[in-house]
């Protein structure tokens, strides 16, 4: 972990709250003069930034690396979309129920796998992501297995009397905007936080951690709900989105975005996360140009980020911080 | 000699099925240095973090000013006034002096905080002139002292030490001696668990030497040349004694 891409030993003035302002305010305007399809590919970054952001407070900040994000984005996708297609209960409903029920999944998962050590610990997560793609195919009267759930309507807005539905790609656009623009105020004052001290400590020292009198283990069973809570409610987005789940939602491929995304945006870091799922799926997309390389590309882009950026890109946005403080 | 503050019978511990101490006796006494030695595998650092409550005890009991402590947790140790400094390089690299400080506070309240730090960096003024410095970016020596300051920032009344030398150049590992014999003057009892065993044997009072998990040899450093300190780490026993261990 890179001094310079550690919030815990920022000096100074922080010019990351204007320029992130500021961003917001770009990001306000974007409709305006991007097209759907780029729009669509920030709306799939944007709610793939909230695993994200989740797996960088358990990776980044905690030390603990899951590959548990796919069972909890699959969970929360099918959450929302068994209430919506069963119940017909607004959106905000579905969204905030997945969030509890993968929190709630998260709470017996976490208990016996983050009593294993390291690789141990990856494996079990590795296997919840299998456990949960199993039940999604195979309980067939609750999930419709292979053939998955459709039609999940669009995000609708009820209050009183009035109401009205996110349909359009700039409308949804908006809505997903507003989630990971609180999502990352919510995981900036939780890494701001005495908290979030207290996790640094524990990626950087847990026997320390432990033995200066830090609740380690209360601390990671929290941080690895808490990561749940934001997979399900990006699983949410995407169900709302994308208007059906199957069990391709488990697949392992949504684990591995998550772990590129924060390793390769800059574990530990708000902005390398926000960087890096831009990127990534950006880069997903636009390879789509070349659709028999693509993946081939892909793997090189990566090759080349470990060799080059082994860090992530986070001490490069560290380093266009100092640029900018220095010229202030 | 002191009634002893700690007082250790019979201790069996290890971790999971593996037992690693197998019967060990000591007791110290308030305000004495004692070094433990031994060779590798003895069971000295086990020890100390079976004392820290760090291990399975499997028998045997550790009395602490009258409190059998060896069901304790760490924390509940830490509040009985036992600190203990991990061995090798043991801070959090990314986080400044004053933050390092302020994590070894965790379980003290806010308005203790400052004025435990500042009695911290009376003790040891080198730490005071790398206040804004981060851990990661001082040298070993002076990370060390980092790390028992972290320890006596909780003013410990017994402070368990394990093996600070590891990895200090010779100038470093005199600086931090100094500095514990220094503490100990005060008044700080001390377990230290060290292999440099001359320098351990300088600054000590007392000497326990660790084998296989007992206690073989207990007795004033000036009572036991290096010769027979090696005889007793590979054989476990003196020159001319027979043999102790069946």
């Amino acid at each position: 972990m890179t001094s310079a891409a550690s919030p815990a030993v920022r000096r100074g003035p922080d010019l990351r709250i204007p320029f992130g302002f500021a961003l917001v305010a770009l990001a306000c305007v974007a409709p305006l003069f991007l097209g759907n399809y780029p729009l669509h590919a920030i709306i799939i970054a944007l709610i793939f930034l909230l695993p994200a952001h989740g797996l960088n407070l358990l990776l980044g900040y905690t030390g603990l690396l899951s590959l548990a994000q796919a069972a909890f984005f699959g969970i929360g996708a099918y959450a929302s979309a068994l209430l919506a297609v069963h119940f017909g209960t607004p959106f905000y409903l579905n969204f905030l129920a997945a969030g509890l029920v993968t929190g709630a999944i998260a709470l017996p998962l976490g208990i016996p796998a983050l009593r294993l050590r390291a690789t141990s610990f990856v494996m079990c997560t590795l296997g919840f992501v299998i456990i949960g793609q199993a039940i999604a195919k195979n309980w067939i009267s609750l999930t419709r297995g292979d053939m998955g759930l459709a039609a999940i309507p669009k995000p609708y807005f009820a209050l009183g009397p009035a109401s009205f539905t996110v349909s359009g790609t700039v409308g949804f656009y908006y809505l997903v905007l507003a989630i990971a623009a609180l999502a990352t105020l919510a995981v900036y004052l939780i890494v701001r936080s005495p908290a979030g001290r207290n996790m640094i400590a524990i990626r950087e020292n847990e026997t320390l951690a432990e033995s200066v009198g830090i609740p380690t283990w209360h601390y990671k069973l929290v941080v690895f709900m808490i990561s749940a809570v934001f997979a399900g409610l990006g699983g949410s987005l995407y169900a709302h989105y994308l208007t059906v789940v199957s069990p391709l939602t488990f697949q392992m491929y949504y684990s591995t975005t998550m772990l590129i995304i924060v390793l390769g945006g800059g574990a530990g870091t708000i902005s390398g996360v926000i960087f890096g799922s831009l990127l990534f799926v950006g880069l997903t997309e636009a390879l789509r140009v070349a659709p028999e390389l693509r993946m081939i590309a892909y793997g090189f882009f990566l090759l080349a980020l470990v060799f080059y950026f082994p860090n992530g890109f986070a001490p490069l946005i560290g380093r266009f911080w100092s640029f900018l403080e220095r010229r202030k | 000699m002191a009634e002893p503050s700690l007082s250790i019978k019979g201790l069996r511990a290890g971790y999971g099925s593996l037992d690693i101490l197998n019967g060990v006796d000591l007791d110290v006494p308030q305000g004495q240095f004692v070094a433990l030695m031994g060779p590798n595998g003895a069971g000295k650092s086990t020890l100390l973090k079976t004392l820290y409550g760090m291990t399975t005890v499997k028998g045997g009991s550790i009395n602490w000013q009258g409190k059998d402590i060896s069901a304790f947790k760490s924390r509940a140790i830490l509040a009985e006034g036992i600190s203990w400094v991990p061995q090798g390089r043991c801070n959090f690299p990314v986080m400044t002096v004053d933050e390092n400080l302020q994590m070894a506070a965790y379980t003290l309240r806010d308005a203790r905080v400052k004025a435990e730090r500042d009695y911290v960096y009376d003790l040891f003024p080198i730490l005071k002139t790398r206040r804004n410095t981060l851990a990661g970016n001082m040298s070993g020596g002076e990370q060390q002292l980092l790390e028992v300051a972290m320890a006596v920032l909780q003013r410990p009344k017994i402070l368990l030490v394990d093996e600070p030398s590891v990895g200090l150049s010779p100038t470093a590992i005199g600086i931090v001696f100094d500095e514990l014999l220094r503490i100990n003057a005060a008044g700080q009892t001390i377990l230290l668990v060290e292999q440099n065993t001359k320098k351990a044997m300088a600054v000590a009072q007392r000497a326990v030497i660790l084998r296989l998990g007992k206690v073989i040899w207990d007795g004033l450093p000036a009572d036991i040349t290096h010769d027979e300190l090696g005889e007793l780490f590979l054989t476990g026993r003196m020159r001319g004694e027979t043999d102790v261990e069946h």
